[in-house]
């Protein structure tokens, strides 16, 4: 089952027990299916299988554009792209994520050559994050539990991005507004995954809520 | 605590590392002098600039705060610190 | 007291009754309830017994600020200590009084009262300086003091905390918080509003003041209406505390709410003190605000015929409520003088100028009657001037302490009012704002005023901090109306003393002028001495009189005396509402499951978990690591090394950057070659250590200890800060994955996974190369490690599963095994390679480990090189050494045991095992110089004493040419 794959999510081990069903996503072995049906009031998914990279330096910002990737003008915000995201990570860091890989694989080529801009270099991030999607009516709830962090008070309008500790972990957390609802995009470290995995769902479950697959 | 970058945080998201202390010429400095400077820290109460580091995110900066009061008073990038310096 | 006819506002639903025991005996009383009010409803007189003289007692406040009727309460499991005057009644609960043997009703410790004379305030100071009767009188204090037994079979309950968020906190919901509420809602503000009462309401659904309250109570409804639809409403709940920046822990009844406010409003309120006086603890002796609760909220008449002691406005507005009720008053008893009295009901006696001598007890101690007399010139009472009037009830209305302990936390200025007579906050820190009793504004209209202030000025701070500071409080005129509310010193001397200051610890006047006599005259000296304020009520009910007290008796005013500290928790908060959730942040390889599957025995590294090593069936522990170690020297082993810190550097400067934190030098390093790096701090100790891999002219990759990873790449971090070098510097530590394939085996096991050459000419010992291994993009280092031929291979952490798998399916025809940490230590050490922060401490230095070769120190600058070049003129203090030991039977050294030399301590063992390879037990000890040259003898001393004999000997024990891992087709 997972021998096929190259890939393995980091998040594996924390659900693996509960899967009967695997499907390959961007080359990484991922659930089909958790076995709930319904709407619950929260889900936890795994989206580590979307294609990510990383660079930053001072001349990152005006290098993604001559690459013709959007890059949000604030420190600590997103924007959307066509099939994915681009976040700005404090003043000078950048992570761009996209459903279609090849787009990444493009631009980590180009980046590993050494990359320059009038403004300075541009360094390789590489980026095996593990990547949660928290949604439902009940999602805030769940941070209320775990983050100190005022996420109902955002504007979203904005596209904010919050570098913040969550249950003892660093973490990345975006929220993207939804027509029902809002949902969060949170990013950590491969090897907390697991450990972020199990006590988010531990607290989803607890309102009610459960793992689900989420469609990249 | 506010991080110049992220703005407030817990201040349970921080590491504090010491005062901002310049090194002396390390070639030039007598060897009291250098361990005077590598042994002793200033522990009298008053505004000091310190170094503090914000963990999720990894931005370094200084924090000038009235150690008699904790209270912050303004926190900036040392880049920031050192350009102001020079003009 | 019985319970009086329905009423418009009651708290009771007399459609539900609920049955209840106390005592054993069973009572009714009704959903709303209290376990108090519904035993008041009854009857009951007495409901508990004091801490120290086990005096019969009943309701003081009714409101929590003391702990008369503390019981142990049963449902599922036996709860001790709950606070029988605030605790919801429940269908089913059993009830008992705590500290009392034989019960409440005949308590056998009640003799103890005779005893008085020989227990003086702080008398356990001075009877106990022999150890020998200690643990006598330890069993009886605990028997006759103890409060309430735990059940061990009570349920583990968890409950977990939540983060809130605000703009206004306004804490207190009586008329001050709401009208604060409704302004700050007003001006668009987020508002958060915590009360400690199951409603909002506070005073102004109870004070009421006879038939003149409804306007008081209507306008109060309307306001809570206000909050309870706008606001976010915590009742049944209470502050715990102010900590910095507003965040406040509010104990709701499931769970803790960490509140982040932007600015707080506190209107907490005052809480009522009692007179002084012989025999004010009676069961019927009540606060006049108890009484008004009593009324309002429970519908219960606390007595049939009372006596009213009043020196304040409030006094007159009970009494007036109790003959709103039916109530007899037979006098109402003003300790002021003439022309300050309030309107009573017509005919009431009023006598001005006169004070309680004493209360009357009956058979069952509980009120019968007061003795009054008229206040003297000099402020006593006159006892032989006193008349005696009978009654079942005697409020208490003299005086107010403001509710402050927040404002304290908070870093107010307090200042005592002579005025008020009510210590009030003189300045509060930005962003504080004080509104009702606590900032000494009594009076309805006045407080609603004054919370209103409160609560624009607090709205206007959270949308721009700094726009409005608390400063000066801007209630001047507020104040001004209330009056003088406090009695100045409503405590009265008596020569058979039982004029009790603080309920909870049973201590009476005499005692304060005993302690001060003493020398215990100063305010932290008298509470730690006399107790005073430090049982379950913590000075609620008793600080202030004690105060007052200790001004007197120095001669000086109670704000020259000054308050002690209050500190949280406001109430005393569960332990279950405390432990919540816990957050232990596990780390984990993706080979975690791989592990797993391999039957490994984890060990914890920091935050990590390792295999320790790989359980065979029917193997021993020793077993199982000795065939891991023969694998790895016979064949070939696989180890996951991704725990270790891995970090990246770009640009022009990279190789400057190395050249200033390493020892060694780097700057001329061939790309595709690795080197051996030793990190130091400012002072010239050892940090860190890892392997540098040049993989491009600006681009080097290296490795960190596992502990040392986030220390590191922050310190680098914090380097390039002042440093700015053009360098790019990224912690991808999880972000790869790590393995390390090692034995004379290895080069089979890889190579049909890479189209890599692995051949020794072109990859070479210390080469580095970047190639795809088993489809993934891998960077190979071939390191000394453990001393053999060995590849470490790098892949993103994602496809680490996928590349193990790959090798142990190769290497599964050569007898791979996988090994951990305990085979890998013992194959580190036969090669003599130091574990930093096992083999070296906070201050060793890198002259005592004998690496000079590591140590350039011509180059210009790198840190430590300057402590270094101190460090080197001076005699060295220890130096890092191998040994093996003489006799491998005379026992075994553990890491720590000492070298002994001419009966001193002369080093420390860092690392010891037994080596299959070399046949002995081999192993690093720092010791004195002295000792060092090889051939030495040490002596060392193991568990029980014994002394074990060892030789310093070269390293590595193990291959001492390091064929094995540089030329391994010759060796």
């Amino acid at each position: 089952m997972s021998e096929t794959a190259l890939r393995l999510s980091p998040l594996y081990e924390a659900y693996r027990e509960q899967v009967a069903d695997w499907a390959v996503v961007n080359g990484m072995t991922l659930p089909r299916a958790f076995g709930r049906s319904g709407l619950p009031p929260v889900t936890l998914s795994d989206v580590s299988a979307l294609a990510r990279c990383g660079c930053k330096g001072p001349g990152a910002a005006d290098w993604l554009v001559s690459q013709g990737v959007p890059v949000p003008a604030a420190f600590n915000s997103w924007t959307a792209t066509e099939n994915g995201l681009v976040a700005r990570l404090a003043a000078s860091e950048f992570l761009i994520e996209d459903a279609r890989a090849e787009r990444i694989e493009t631009l980590t080529r180009e980046l590993s050559k050494g990359r320059r801009s009038a403004s300075g270099p541009c360094y390789p991030v590489l980026r095996e994050d593990a990547a949660l999607l928290l949604a439902g009516p009940q999602a805030n709830e769940v941070l209320l539990q775990t983050c100190n962090i005022d996420f109902a008070g955002l504007d979203l309008a904005t596209g904010p991005l919050v570098m913040t500790s969550m249950v003892g972990v660093s973490v990345l957390v975006i929220a993207q507004k939804r027509p029902t609802d809002v949902a969060y995009r949170i990013w950590c470290d491969p090897t907390f995954g697991c450990y972020l995995w199990r006590t988010l769902l531990e607290i989803v479950r607890e309102l009610g809520g459960d793992a689900a697959v989420h469609t990249l | 605590m506010t991080c110049p970058i992220n703005g407030p945080r817990p201040v349970s998201e921080f590491f504090y590392h010491g005062e901002l202390r310049p090194m002396p010429d390390p070639q030039a400095a007598t060897d009291d002098a250098w361990a005077d400077y590598v042994f002793n820290r200033n522990g009298a109460p008053g505004v000091k600039r310190e170094w503090w580091y914000h963990l999720p995110s990894g931005v370094w900066f200084i924090a000038e705060r009235d150690t008699a009061t904790d209270q912050v008073l303004r926190t900036y990038l040392y880049s920031d610190a050192v350009a102001e310096a020079v003009q | 007291m019985k319970r009086l006819p329905p009423q418009a506002g009651e708290w009771i639903d007399r459609g539900k009754p609920l049955r209840f025991t106390f005592e054993g005996i069973g009572y009714e009383g009704y959903a709303g309830d209290t376990i108090s009010s519904a035993l008041l409803a009854a009857g009951v007189r007495v409901l508990g017994r004091s801490f120290k003289y086990h005096r019969p007692r009943s309701v003081l406040s009714l409101a929590n600020h003391d702990v008369n009727a503390l019981m142990q309460v049963s449902s599922c499991f036996s709860v001790p200590n709950v606070r029988a005057d605030v605790t919801p009644l429940a269908e089913g609960l059993r009830a008992t009084a705590v500290n009392t043997i034989g019960g409440v009703a005949r308590d056998r410790a009640r003799f103890l009262e005779w005893l008085a004379p020989f227990l003086p305030v702080g008398f356990y100071y001075k009877a106990f300086h022999k150890k020998s009767q200690f643990p006598f009188w330890e069993r009886v204090f605990r028997r006759t003091t103890g409060l309430g037994t735990v059940d061990f079979s009570a349920r583990r309950k968890g409950s977990p905390k939540r983060y809130a968020f605000c703009d206004v906190l306004v804490i207190g919901g009586g008329p001050a918080g709401l009208a604060a509420a409704d302004a700050a809602l007003r001006a668009g503000a987020r508002v958060a509003l915590v009360d400690e009462n199951p409603r909002l309401g506070g005073s102004g659904l109870y004070n009421l003041g006879g038939a003149d309250g409804e306007r008081q109570a209507e306008e109060t409804r309307r306001l809570a209406a206000i909050a309870a639809a706008g606001a976010v409403v915590y009742v049944s709940s209470y502050a715990a505390g102010y900590y910095a920046d507003h965040w406040v822990p509010i104990v709701t009844p499931g769970h803790v709410v960490k509140m982040r406010a932007r600015a707080v409003v506190v209107a907490t309120g005052a809480y009522e003190q009692p007179a002084v006086f012989r025999n004010n603890d009676l069961p019927g002796v009540i606060l006049a605000s108890a009484a008004q609760r009593m009324l309002a909220r429970y519908s219960i008449a606390p007595c049939k015929r009372a006596v009213v002691l009043a020196a304040n406005d409030d006094g007159y507005r009970a009494a007036r409520d109790l003959a709103a009720h039916g109530v007899e008053i037979a006098a109402v008893v003003d300790l002021r003088g003439a022309n300050s009295r309030g309107a009573v009901p017509p005919g009431t006696l009023v006598l001005e100028g006169h004070g309680i001598h004493e209360a009357l007890a009956d058979s069952q101690g509980a009120l019968r009657g007061v003795r009054v007399a008229p206040l003297a010139r000099d402020g006593t009472l006159d006892g032989y001037q006193a008349r005696e009037f009978e009654c079942d009830g005697l409020l208490m209305s003299t005086g107010w302490a403001g509710a402050a302990p927040l404002l304290y936390q908070a870093g107010a200025r307090m200042e005592f009012s002579a005025e008020l007579q009510q210590f009030v906050p003189a300045a509060c820190p930005p962003g504080v704002y004080a509104a009702g009793r606590v900032n000494g504004v009594h009076g309805f209209a006045q407080k609603l005023r004054d919370g209103a202030a409160a609560g624009r000025a607090a709205a206007a701070q959270s949308r721009k901090p700094g726009s409005v500071d608390g400063a000066a409080p801007s209630c001047r005129q507020e104040r001004a109306q209330s009056g003088m509310p406090s009695h100045p010193y409503p405590i009265f001397a008596h020569p058979k003393g039982r004029n009790f200051v603080d309920f909870d610890e049973d201590l009476q006047l005499k005692d304060f002028f005993n302690a001060a006599q003493e020398g215990f005259d100063n305010i932290e000296l008298m509470k730690r001495y006399s107790t005073v304020g430090m049982g379950p009520s913590q000075g609620k009910h008793s600080n202030m009189n004690a105060i007052r007290v200790l001004a007197k008796i120095l001669g000086r005013t109670p704000g020259e005396v000054g308050s002690t500290t209050a500190r949280p928790m406001f109430h005393p908060v569960p332990m279950s509402h405390l432990g919540g959730r816990g957050f232990m942040p596990e780390r984990a390889t993706p080979l975690e499951g791989r592990h797993a599957a391999a039957s490994a025995v984890w060990m914890p590294a920091g935050q990590w978990q390792r295999p320790e090593y790989y359980a065979v069936e029917n193997q021993t522990r020793e077993a199982a690591i000795r065939a891991e170690v023969a694998a790895v020297r016979g064949a070939v082993g696989v180890i996951d090394v991704g725990t270790l810190g891995k970090i990246e550097l770009f640009g022009r400067d990279a190789g400057a950057f190395f050249e200033r934190i390493y020892t060694a030098k780097f700057a001329g390093m061939k790309v595709g070659s690795t080197r051996y790096g030793l990190m130091l701090d400012e002072s010239g100790v050892v940090i860190d250590d890892g392997v540098i891999a040049r993989l491009g002219e600006e681009h080097f990759y290296f490795t960190t200890t596992t502990t040392g990873s986030a220390t590191v790449y922050r310190e680098l971090t914090r380097l390039n800060a002042m440093w700015r070098m053009e360098v790019g510097i990224v912690n991808v530590t999880g972000h790869f994955a790590a393995i390390n394939l090692a034995g004379p085996r290895s080069r089979e096991v890889l190579a049909p996974l890479t189209a890599l050459d692995l051949s020794e000419a072109t990859f070479p010992y210390l080469g580095a190369r970047e190639a795809q291994v088993a489809g993934l993009p891998a960077r190979l280092l071939r390191v000394g490690f453990v001393g053999e031929l060995g590849y470490e291979i790098h892949v993103p952490a994602s496809g680490a599963a996928h590349l193990w798998d790959q090798l142990m399916k190769t290497g599964a025809a050569h007898g791979i095994r996988p090994f951990g940490v305990e085979a890998q230590r013992l194959l580190r050490l036969e090669k003599g390679h130091i574990i930093v922060s096992q083999d070296t401490d906070g201050v060793t230095n890198a002259l005592e480990l004998g690496m000079d070769w590591a140590l350039k120190m011509d180059k210009p600058f790198f840190v430590g090189q300057r402590s270094l070049e101190a460090m080197g003129r001076l005699p060295r203090k220890q130096a890092l050494v191998g040994f093996t030991l003489d006799e491998p039977d005379t026992g075994m050294p553990k890491e720590c045991h000492l070298v002994i030399e001419s009966d001193e301590p002369a080093g420390r063992i860092t690392s010891i095992a037994h080596s299959p390879a070399v046949g002995r037990v081999i192993g690093l000890a720092l010791v004195a110089p002295a000792l060092s040259k090889v051939g030495s003898t040490l002596n060392i001393r193991i568990d029980g004493g014994r002394m074990v004999r060892a030789t310093v000997s070269e390293t590595p024990f193990y291959d001492p040419k390091n064929l094995r891992q540089k030329q391994p087709e010759t060796a």
